[in-house]
Protein backbone atom coordinates (compact mmCIF):
# COMPACT_ATOMS: atom_id res chain seq x y z
CA UNK A 1 0.00 0.00 0.00
CA UNK A 2 1.17 3.49 -0.87
CA UNK A 3 -0.46 6.42 0.92
CA UNK A 4 -2.15 9.32 -0.83
CA UNK A 5 -0.11 11.73 -2.90
CA UNK A 6 -1.21 14.83 -4.72
CA UNK A 7 -1.06 14.50 -8.50
CA UNK A 8 -2.60 16.38 -11.43
CA UNK A 9 -5.30 13.66 -11.55
CA UNK A 10 -6.25 14.16 -7.88
CA UNK A 11 -5.16 12.43 -4.69
CA UNK A 12 -3.77 9.00 -5.54
CA UNK A 13 -3.12 6.00 -3.31
CA UNK A 14 -2.02 2.56 -4.47
CA UNK A 15 -3.28 -0.77 -3.16
CA UNK A 16 -2.44 -4.30 -4.14
CA UNK A 17 -5.45 -6.48 -5.05
CA UNK A 18 -5.38 -8.27 -1.69
CA UNK A 19 -5.41 -4.98 0.25
CA UNK A 20 -8.28 -3.78 -1.92
CA UNK A 21 -10.26 -6.96 -1.18
CA UNK A 22 -9.70 -6.59 2.56
CA UNK A 23 -10.85 -2.97 2.42
CA UNK A 24 -13.95 -3.83 0.34
CA UNK A 25 -14.85 -6.45 2.95
CA UNK A 26 -14.51 -4.04 5.88
CA UNK A 27 -16.44 -1.28 4.11
CA UNK A 28 -19.26 -3.74 3.32
CA UNK A 29 -19.33 -4.95 6.95
CA UNK A 30 -19.57 -1.44 8.38
CA UNK A 31 -22.20 -0.37 5.82
CA UNK A 32 -24.29 -3.36 6.79
CA UNK A 33 -23.84 -2.53 10.45
CA UNK A 34 -25.43 0.86 9.68
CA UNK A 35 -28.35 -0.80 7.95
CA UNK A 36 -27.23 -0.90 4.32
CA UNK A 37 -28.35 -3.84 2.21
CA UNK A 38 -25.68 -6.56 2.06
CA UNK A 39 -22.92 -5.55 -0.36
CA UNK A 40 -20.97 -8.11 -2.34
CA UNK A 41 -17.73 -9.30 -0.77
CA UNK A 42 -14.71 -10.12 -2.90
CA UNK A 43 -14.82 -13.73 -4.05
CA UNK A 44 -12.43 -15.97 -2.18
CA UNK A 45 -11.44 -13.27 0.28
CA UNK A 46 -9.50 -14.88 3.08
CA UNK A 47 -10.06 -11.98 5.41
CA UNK A 48 -12.38 -11.92 8.37
CA UNK A 49 -15.91 -13.21 8.63
CA UNK A 50 -16.20 -15.37 5.52
CA UNK A 51 -12.83 -17.02 6.12
CA UNK A 52 -13.25 -17.48 9.83
CA UNK A 53 -16.89 -18.41 9.80
CA UNK A 54 -17.77 -15.74 12.32
CA UNK A 55 -18.72 -12.20 11.65
CA UNK A 56 -16.29 -10.14 13.71
CA UNK A 57 -18.07 -6.90 13.05
CA UNK A 58 -21.52 -8.34 13.51
CA UNK A 59 -23.87 -6.10 15.35
CA UNK A 60 -25.41 -7.27 18.58
CA UNK A 61 -29.01 -8.43 18.38
CA UNK A 62 -31.44 -5.58 18.70
CA UNK A 63 -29.49 -3.05 16.67
CA UNK A 64 -31.01 -4.04 13.41
CA UNK A 65 -31.16 -1.65 10.50
CA UNK A 66 -33.73 1.05 10.65
CA UNK A 67 -35.87 0.10 7.70
CA UNK A 68 -35.05 1.86 4.48
CA UNK A 69 -37.78 4.01 3.09
CA UNK A 70 -39.45 4.36 6.45
CA UNK A 71 -36.99 6.85 7.92
CA UNK A 72 -37.53 9.51 5.27
CA UNK A 73 -41.13 9.82 6.42
CA UNK A 74 -40.92 9.04 10.09
CA UNK A 75 -38.28 11.71 10.70
CA UNK A 76 -40.79 14.28 9.51
CA UNK A 77 -43.45 13.04 11.89
CA UNK A 78 -43.54 15.26 15.00
CA UNK A 79 -45.47 12.60 16.94
CA UNK A 80 -42.96 9.92 16.27
CA UNK A 81 -41.56 8.09 19.30
CA UNK A 82 -38.10 9.13 20.39
CA UNK A 83 -35.27 7.05 18.95
CA UNK A 84 -33.32 5.00 21.45
CA UNK A 85 -29.52 5.20 21.19
CA UNK A 86 -28.09 2.27 19.15
CA UNK A 87 -27.48 -0.88 21.24
CA UNK A 88 -24.17 -1.59 19.57
CA UNK A 89 -21.48 0.42 21.40
CA UNK A 90 -19.41 0.86 18.23
CA UNK A 91 -22.41 2.16 16.28
CA UNK A 92 -23.32 4.42 19.21
CA UNK A 93 -19.91 6.04 18.87
CA UNK A 94 -20.94 7.10 15.34
CA UNK A 95 -24.18 8.59 16.71
CA UNK A 96 -23.20 9.80 20.18
CA UNK A 97 -25.46 11.62 22.64
CA UNK A 98 -25.34 15.31 21.76
CA UNK A 99 -25.90 16.45 25.35
CA UNK A 100 -25.62 15.33 28.95
CA UNK A 101 -29.21 16.49 29.30
CA UNK A 102 -31.23 13.39 28.34
CA UNK A 103 -34.13 15.37 26.90
CA UNK A 104 -31.87 17.48 24.66
CA UNK A 105 -29.97 14.35 23.60
CA UNK A 106 -33.21 12.52 22.77
CA UNK A 107 -34.62 15.40 20.77
CA UNK A 108 -31.37 15.82 18.86
CA UNK A 109 -31.32 12.12 18.07
CA UNK A 110 -34.92 12.19 16.87
CA UNK A 111 -34.20 15.12 14.55
CA UNK A 112 -30.80 14.09 13.20
CA UNK A 113 -29.96 10.41 13.52
CA UNK A 114 -31.78 9.12 10.44
CA UNK A 115 -30.21 11.74 8.22
CA UNK A 116 -26.77 11.18 9.72
CA UNK A 117 -27.16 7.43 9.29
CA UNK A 118 -28.05 7.89 5.61
CA UNK A 119 -25.08 10.22 5.08
CA UNK A 120 -22.64 7.74 6.63
CA UNK A 121 -24.18 4.81 4.76
CA UNK A 122 -24.08 6.65 1.41
CA UNK A 123 -20.43 7.57 1.94
CA UNK A 124 -19.54 3.94 2.71
CA UNK A 125 -21.52 2.83 -0.31
CA UNK A 126 -19.68 5.16 -2.66
CA UNK A 127 -16.29 4.12 -1.24
CA UNK A 128 -17.30 0.49 -1.77
CA UNK A 129 -18.26 1.25 -5.40
CA UNK A 130 -15.03 3.12 -6.09
CA UNK A 131 -12.99 0.24 -4.69
CA UNK A 132 -14.68 -2.55 -6.62
CA UNK A 133 -14.38 -0.52 -9.82
CA UNK A 134 -10.67 0.24 -9.54
CA UNK A 135 -9.27 -0.39 -13.01
CA UNK A 136 -7.17 -3.52 -13.11
CA UNK A 137 -3.89 -3.30 -14.95
CA UNK A 138 -2.43 -6.80 -15.37
CA UNK A 139 1.06 -5.32 -15.75
CA UNK A 140 0.93 -3.39 -12.48
CA UNK A 141 1.25 -4.98 -9.05
CA UNK A 142 -0.92 -2.27 -7.53
CA UNK A 143 -4.26 -0.64 -8.28
CA UNK A 144 -4.47 3.15 -8.45
CA UNK A 145 -7.12 4.66 -6.19
CA UNK A 146 -7.77 8.20 -7.44
CA UNK A 147 -9.86 10.56 -5.30
CA UNK A 148 -10.98 13.98 -6.50
CA UNK A 149 -10.28 16.81 -4.03
CA UNK A 150 -14.06 17.40 -3.79
CA UNK A 151 -14.60 13.80 -2.56
CA UNK A 152 -11.63 13.74 -0.22
CA UNK A 153 -13.41 15.13 2.83
CA UNK A 154 -16.15 12.47 2.58
CA UNK A 155 -13.51 9.78 2.24
CA UNK A 156 -11.61 11.05 5.30
CA UNK A 157 -14.87 11.06 7.31
CA UNK A 158 -15.72 7.52 6.17
CA UNK A 159 -12.26 6.28 7.11
CA UNK A 160 -12.92 7.75 10.56
CA UNK A 161 -16.26 5.92 10.85
CA UNK A 162 -14.64 2.61 9.89
CA UNK A 163 -11.76 3.16 12.32
CA UNK A 164 -14.21 4.00 15.12
CA UNK A 165 -16.01 0.67 14.61
CA UNK A 166 -12.73 -1.28 14.41
CA UNK A 167 -11.43 0.51 17.51
CA UNK A 168 -14.52 -0.58 19.42
CA UNK A 169 -14.03 -4.20 18.31
CA UNK A 170 -10.36 -3.99 19.31
CA UNK A 171 -11.24 -2.46 22.70
CA UNK A 172 -9.24 0.72 22.05
CA UNK A 173 -10.54 3.12 24.69
CA UNK A 174 -7.47 5.19 25.52
CA UNK A 175 -4.37 6.50 23.75
CA UNK A 176 -2.45 3.89 25.74
CA UNK A 177 -4.58 1.06 24.26
CA UNK A 178 -3.71 2.31 20.78
CA UNK A 179 0.01 2.42 21.61
CA UNK A 180 -0.18 -1.13 22.97
CA UNK A 181 -1.81 -2.32 19.74
CA UNK A 182 1.04 -0.81 17.72
CA UNK A 183 3.61 -2.45 20.01
CA UNK A 184 1.80 -5.77 19.81
CA UNK A 185 1.72 -5.78 16.02
CA UNK A 186 5.19 -4.31 15.62
CA UNK A 187 6.54 -7.23 17.61
CA UNK A 188 7.56 -9.38 14.66
CA UNK A 189 8.63 -12.24 16.94
CA UNK A 190 5.17 -12.51 18.48
CA UNK A 191 3.51 -12.54 15.08
CA UNK A 192 5.98 -15.07 13.69
CA UNK A 193 5.43 -17.28 16.72
CA UNK A 194 1.65 -17.02 16.27
CA UNK A 195 1.96 -17.86 12.58
CA UNK A 196 4.16 -20.87 13.12
CA UNK A 197 1.98 -22.20 15.91
CA UNK A 198 -1.12 -21.84 13.71
CA UNK A 199 0.72 -23.56 10.84
CA UNK A 200 1.61 -26.45 13.12
CA UNK A 201 -1.99 -26.80 14.19
CA UNK A 202 -3.15 -26.87 10.59
CA UNK A 203 -0.39 -29.32 9.66
CA UNK A 204 -1.32 -31.60 12.55
CA UNK A 205 -4.98 -31.59 11.63
CA UNK A 206 -4.17 -32.20 7.94
CA UNK A 207 -2.03 -35.16 8.88
CA UNK A 208 -4.80 -36.72 10.95
CA UNK A 209 -7.35 -36.07 8.20
CA UNK A 210 -5.05 -37.69 5.65
CA UNK A 211 -4.52 -40.73 7.87
CA UNK A 212 -8.26 -41.01 8.48
CA UNK A 213 -9.00 -40.81 4.78
CA UNK A 214 -6.37 -43.42 4.00
CA UNK A 215 -7.67 -45.71 6.76
CA UNK A 216 -11.32 -45.44 5.76
CA UNK A 217 -11.20 -47.03 2.32
CA UNK A 218 -7.55 -47.32 1.56
CA UNK A 219 -7.88 -45.52 -1.74
CA UNK A 220 -9.71 -42.29 -1.23
CA UNK A 221 -8.71 -39.54 -3.62
CA UNK A 222 -10.40 -36.92 -1.47
CA UNK A 223 -7.84 -34.23 -0.71
CA UNK A 224 -7.64 -33.36 2.96
CA UNK A 225 -5.88 -30.03 2.98
CA UNK A 226 -7.48 -28.42 6.01
CA UNK A 227 -11.00 -28.70 4.62
CA UNK A 228 -14.04 -27.36 6.44
CA UNK A 229 -14.61 -30.65 8.20
CA UNK A 230 -11.28 -30.46 9.96
CA UNK A 231 -11.41 -28.12 12.92
CA UNK A 232 -8.43 -26.12 14.05
CA UNK A 233 -6.58 -28.21 16.60
CA UNK A 234 -7.33 -31.50 14.86
CA UNK A 235 -7.08 -34.54 17.04
CA UNK A 236 -6.53 -32.55 20.21
CA UNK A 237 -9.96 -30.98 20.42
CA UNK A 238 -11.07 -33.52 23.02
CA UNK A 239 -8.26 -32.31 25.26
CA UNK A 240 -9.58 -29.19 27.06
CA UNK A 241 -6.11 -27.61 27.36
CA UNK A 242 -5.44 -28.04 23.67
CA UNK A 243 -8.81 -26.75 22.55
CA UNK A 244 -8.47 -23.74 24.86
CA UNK A 245 -5.07 -23.05 23.32
CA UNK A 246 -6.56 -23.35 19.82
CA UNK A 247 -9.29 -20.88 20.73
CA UNK A 248 -6.77 -18.46 22.19
CA UNK A 249 -4.71 -18.64 19.00
CA UNK A 250 -7.81 -18.07 16.92
CA UNK A 251 -8.75 -14.99 18.96
CA UNK A 252 -5.21 -13.61 18.69
CA UNK A 253 -5.22 -14.19 14.93
CA UNK A 254 -8.53 -12.33 14.50
CA UNK A 255 -7.25 -9.48 16.69
CA UNK A 256 -4.01 -9.32 14.68
CA UNK A 257 -5.94 -9.14 11.41
CA UNK A 258 -8.38 -6.46 12.64
CA UNK A 259 -5.48 -4.56 14.21
CA UNK A 260 -3.50 -4.67 10.98
CA UNK A 261 -6.47 -3.27 9.06
CA UNK A 262 -6.95 -0.56 11.70
CA UNK A 263 -3.33 0.52 11.45
CA UNK A 264 -3.35 0.45 7.63
CA UNK A 265 -6.49 2.62 7.55
CA UNK A 266 -4.96 5.03 10.06
CA UNK A 267 -1.93 5.38 7.87
CA UNK A 268 -4.08 5.84 4.76
CA UNK A 269 -6.15 8.54 6.48
CA UNK A 270 -3.02 10.30 7.72
CA UNK A 271 -1.63 10.52 4.20
CA UNK A 272 -4.98 11.77 2.87
CA UNK A 273 -5.38 14.44 5.57
CA UNK A 274 -1.83 15.62 4.94
CA UNK A 275 -2.49 16.39 1.26
CA UNK A 276 -5.95 17.86 2.04
CA UNK A 277 -4.52 20.14 4.71
CA UNK A 278 -1.74 21.29 2.40
CA UNK A 279 -4.40 22.28 -0.14
CA UNK A 280 -6.38 24.24 2.48
CA UNK A 281 -3.52 26.67 3.05
CA UNK A 282 -3.21 28.65 6.27
CA UNK B 1 -11.32 14.54 35.51
CA UNK B 2 -9.04 16.73 33.49
CA UNK B 3 -11.59 17.13 30.70
CA UNK B 4 -14.21 18.48 33.09
CA UNK B 5 -11.93 21.16 34.49
CA UNK B 6 -10.94 22.19 31.00
CA UNK B 7 -14.57 22.36 29.92
CA UNK B 8 -15.51 24.54 32.88
CA UNK B 9 -12.62 26.88 32.13
CA UNK B 10 -13.56 27.02 28.47
CA UNK B 11 -17.19 27.64 29.23
CA UNK B 12 -16.41 30.40 31.71
CA UNK B 13 -14.08 31.99 29.18
CA UNK B 14 -16.93 31.86 26.67
CA UNK B 15 -19.33 33.38 29.21
CA UNK B 16 -17.20 36.48 29.62
CA UNK B 17 -17.91 37.58 26.11
CA UNK B 18 -21.32 35.99 25.55
CA UNK B 19 -24.80 36.37 27.00
CA UNK B 20 -25.68 33.86 29.76
CA UNK B 21 -28.15 32.08 27.55
CA UNK B 22 -25.63 31.46 24.74
CA UNK B 23 -25.05 27.90 23.63
CA UNK B 24 -21.68 26.31 22.89
CA UNK B 25 -20.43 23.33 20.91
CA UNK B 26 -17.87 21.22 22.79
CA UNK B 27 -15.60 18.67 21.05
CA UNK B 28 -14.25 15.85 23.23
CA UNK B 29 -11.02 13.88 22.95
CA UNK B 30 -11.07 10.28 21.75
CA UNK B 31 -8.24 7.82 21.05
CA UNK B 32 -9.20 7.20 17.41
CA UNK B 33 -9.36 10.59 15.71
CA UNK B 34 -6.08 11.80 14.26
CA UNK B 35 -4.79 15.14 15.52
CA UNK B 36 -4.24 16.26 11.93
CA UNK B 37 -7.81 15.31 10.99
CA UNK B 38 -9.35 17.16 13.95
CA UNK B 39 -7.40 20.30 13.00
CA UNK B 40 -8.46 19.82 9.36
CA UNK B 41 -12.14 19.64 10.40
CA UNK B 42 -11.88 22.82 12.51
CA UNK B 43 -10.17 24.64 9.68
CA UNK B 44 -12.39 23.48 6.84
CA UNK B 45 -15.80 23.41 8.56
CA UNK B 46 -15.54 26.50 10.80
CA UNK B 47 -13.21 28.34 8.46
CA UNK B 48 -10.74 29.00 11.29
CA UNK B 49 -7.17 29.95 10.36
CA UNK B 50 -4.71 27.04 10.59
CA UNK B 51 -3.17 28.36 13.80
CA UNK B 52 -6.49 28.64 15.65
CA UNK B 53 -7.64 25.23 14.37
CA UNK B 54 -4.43 23.63 15.66
CA UNK B 55 -4.67 25.39 19.01
CA UNK B 56 -8.23 24.08 19.50
CA UNK B 57 -7.14 20.60 18.40
CA UNK B 58 -4.35 20.59 21.00
CA UNK B 59 -6.81 21.76 23.65
CA UNK B 60 -9.04 18.78 22.80
CA UNK B 61 -6.16 16.32 22.69
CA UNK B 62 -4.30 17.49 25.80
CA UNK B 63 -7.11 18.97 27.89
CA UNK B 64 -9.85 16.51 26.96
CA UNK B 65 -12.23 19.00 25.34
CA UNK B 66 -12.59 22.44 23.80
CA UNK B 67 -15.37 24.88 23.02
CA UNK B 68 -15.22 25.17 19.25
CA UNK B 69 -18.20 27.40 18.49
CA UNK B 70 -20.80 29.58 20.21
CA UNK B 71 -24.21 30.92 19.19
CA UNK B 72 -27.90 30.15 19.50
CA UNK B 73 -29.19 26.64 20.09
CA UNK B 74 -30.21 25.98 16.48
CA UNK B 75 -26.78 26.95 15.15
CA UNK B 76 -25.05 24.76 17.74
CA UNK B 77 -27.28 21.84 16.75
CA UNK B 78 -26.13 22.26 13.17
CA UNK B 79 -22.48 22.38 14.31
CA UNK B 80 -22.83 19.30 16.54
CA UNK B 81 -24.51 17.37 13.74
CA UNK B 82 -21.66 18.34 11.40
CA UNK B 83 -19.05 17.20 13.96
CA UNK B 84 -20.86 13.84 14.31
CA UNK B 85 -20.88 13.53 10.54
CA UNK B 86 -17.09 14.02 10.53
CA UNK B 87 -16.83 11.33 13.23
CA UNK B 88 -15.88 13.73 16.04
CA UNK B 89 -17.54 13.43 19.44
CA UNK B 90 -19.35 16.71 20.14
CA UNK B 91 -22.03 17.97 22.51
CA UNK B 92 -23.97 21.20 22.88
CA UNK B 93 -24.54 22.94 26.17
CA UNK B 94 -25.99 26.22 27.35
CA UNK B 95 -23.76 28.66 29.21
CA UNK B 96 -22.12 27.09 32.27
CA UNK B 97 -24.72 24.36 32.65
Amino acid sequence: MHGFERTSAGYVARLDPFERDVLVQVVADVAELLGDRPLARPAGSRYGPSARGEDDLQTSPGDGPRPDGADAWTSLDPHRDALEPPDDIGVRRLFPDASKDPSIAAEFRRLTEDELRRTKRDRLHSLWESLIRLPFDPDAAELEFVVGPEQASDLAATLTDIRLILADRLGLETDEDVNLLYDELADADTLAELDSELDQKFAASDEVATKDAAASDGGSTEPALGGDATPLGGEDLDDPDQSERALELEIRAVRASLGTVYIALTWMQESLVEVMTADLGD
Amino acid sequence: MQGQTELEQNVSAAEETLPDDAWVTVVWNDPVNLMSYVAYVFQSYFGYPRERAERLMRQVHEGGSAVVSTGNRETMEVDVQAMHSYGLWATLTQGGR
